[in-house]
């Protein structure tokens, strides 16, 4: 192969400013739109487990539309569709004066979008421990509601600090898919070093350290949380 | 799993990336010999300079111009019934293919940077491209100064967003910048008033208004900006062969077959051969 590598090129002016910027999009969506996953995806997990079959049926129709259409389906829909259905004005708005119109659109997408798998494991874990623990809660005394707040979601949401971990890195990686529609965030950021010297192998092996860096921080994170919060 | 033991498998494959060995020279002329075929990259949707016809062949003013200079290659090589592989190519990875040597000749619109040509060789320039502004026609922008607090966009990575950034510094005009994937997505955002006009060369857009719903709707406005000179791309350390493609594109130059083919591509669009690009070629026109 015909390539000469310059790894000299990752620190230099303005490869270097452009893949550090990079690095804070990636940092920044991944917690907006990992915020607003946990967010939504515990109240729609919350509400998969209610008696009242209206909340359930909403809440299981926002996890099967979400969890099923593509994420990258989901951000054109966003991005492209969502503001021409709105009225004019507004849609004109949306495109124009909402601030940060991509890394918001993108946060939000990835978020609803993660927010529906977020939502099968609080509800999985809302499940498994109030088949025997909801009647006992009841028995004592406790109104549902204490017992959701005080018993369910404290034990449950322990039990599943290990797959929303996987949860948390999977926000971080898809996090690239807001390239598409004009963030610059790593990976965008890398194609743009290629695009101006060529020196595509040297910017994707930073963004590819970057991921895994990133994924080993967050697990590490994660870990930590576990610990403190010891399981039963 | 410990977290070391993942550390120490990263760092293992950040290692094995070794330099790349030294490579023989004239690796091209040899694979044509070997194999009696040439490996061509063509650009699917870049209207009229290259594209996929109705019968889905590549067609275009780049692939005419490669044929002929395929057609230098198998006098040269002794190489009358050579064979010609199409590949095709965008824009991420057009470099990467002819740095491996995947592609042979890669003909396109690629435009010449000193920094690019680190890594490939250019043949002679086969299209002087500016930047220009695609606007909707009712948009009220003539020129460059009307863009003062109106949204731009400009593709991540083209050659124009240089040129962009130059321009604001000198201006300092109030402008918001933004950024889009593609002249695809470029197009979307004028088109739905996401932003009020995309900064970009103007040999794409040509395609671009041919491809849109409402061409009428669209127009191109604003003084031409910047220096974009494009060309073909082949392989580093292949003398023989860059030889090759330098002679038949200057006999091209030279007998006026390049206009033709140029003239005959463009002329739909309403262009032909500009002065820049005939002083251009006529640079390139050494002697026999």
């Amino acid at each position: 192969m015909n390539y000469r590598w310059n790894w000299g090129i990752l620190l230099q002016d303005p490869y270097f400013g452009w893949l550090w910027s990079g690095l804070g999009w990636t940092v920044l969506i991944g917690l907006a739109s990992w915020a607003l996953a946990l967010l939504v995806g515990t109240v729609a997990g919350i509400a998969r487990t209610l008696p009242s079959r209206l909340v359930r049926a909403l809440a299981t129709i926002y996890v099967e539309l979400f969890r099923n259409i593509p994420p990258l389906v989901q951000l054109f829909l966003w991005f492209f569709v969502f503001p021409e259905l709105l009225p004019d004005e507004l849609g004109l708005w949306v495109k124009r004066d909402l601030p940060f119109p991509e890394f918001t659109t993108s946060a939000v997408g990835i978020g609803l979008f993660m927010g529906a798998r977020v939502a099968e494991q609080v509800s999985a874990a809302i499940r498994a421990v109030s088949l025997r623990l909801m009647p006992a809660a009841l028995a004592t005394g406790l109104r549902p509601l204490q017992a959701y707040r005080f018993i369910l979601l404290p034990l449950g949401l322990r039990a599943i600090i290990g797959p929303l971990t996987s949860e948390l890195l999977i926000t971080i990686k898809i996090s690239s898919l807001a390239l598409t529609i004009g963030v610059l965030e790593i990976t965008a950021q890398s194609r743009h070093v290629e695009n101006y010297t060529f020196q595509g192998f040297e910017a994707f092996s930073v963004a590819t350290a970057v991921y895994l860096l990133l994924g080993l921080a967050a697990t590490v994170v994660m870990r930590g949380i576990a610990r403190q919060i010891k399981p039963l | 799993m410990s977290l070391k033991k993942l550390l120490l498998v990263g760092l293992c494959l950040g290692l094995g990336v070794a330099p790349v060995r030294a490579q023989e020279v004239d690796a091209v002329v040899k694979k044509i010999k070997a194999t009696n075929s040439l490996t061509m990259g063509y650009r699917e949707t870049i209207f009229p300079t290259g594209f996929l016809d109705e019968n889905k062949k590549p067609a275009g003013y780049a692939v005419d111009m490669c044929l002929r200079i395929i057609d230098d290659v198998k006098k040269e090589l002794g190489t009358p019934d050579l064979k010609i592989n199409y590949v095709p190519v965008n824009i991420q990875n057009r470099q990467a293919l002819v740095a491996n040597g995947t592609v042979d000749l890669e003909c396109g619109g690629t435009v010449n940077t000193f920094a690019r040509a680190k890594q490939v060789d250019f043949s002679p320039v086969t299209f002087i491209a500016s930047n220009q502004l695609l606007v909707l026609k009712n948009s009220g922008i003539h020129s460059f100064a009307d863009l003062a607090g109106k949204i731009l966009v400009v593709a991540t990575g083209g050659s124009s967003e240089p040129e962009l950034k130059k321009l604001l510094e000198e201006t300092k005009l109030n402008i918001r910048v933004q950024n889009v994937d593609d002249h695809a997505a470029a197009l979307i955002a004028v088109e739905s008033r996401r932003a009020d006009a995309y900064f970009s060369d103007n040999s794409a857009f040509m395609g671009l208004v041919k491809g849109s719903k409402h061409p009428e709707n669209l127009a191109i406005v604003g003084e031409e900006i910047g220096y974009a000179p494009q060309a073909f791309m082949v392989p580093k350390n292949n003398p023989t062969f860059l030889w090759i493609v330098d002679h038949a594109m200057a006999k091209m130059f030279q007998s006026g077959e390049a206009a033709t083919i140029f003239n005959k591509w463009f002329e739909p669009y309403g262009l032909t051969v500009t002065p820049k690009l005939r002083a251009a070629w006529a640079t390139f026109s050494y002697p026999e």
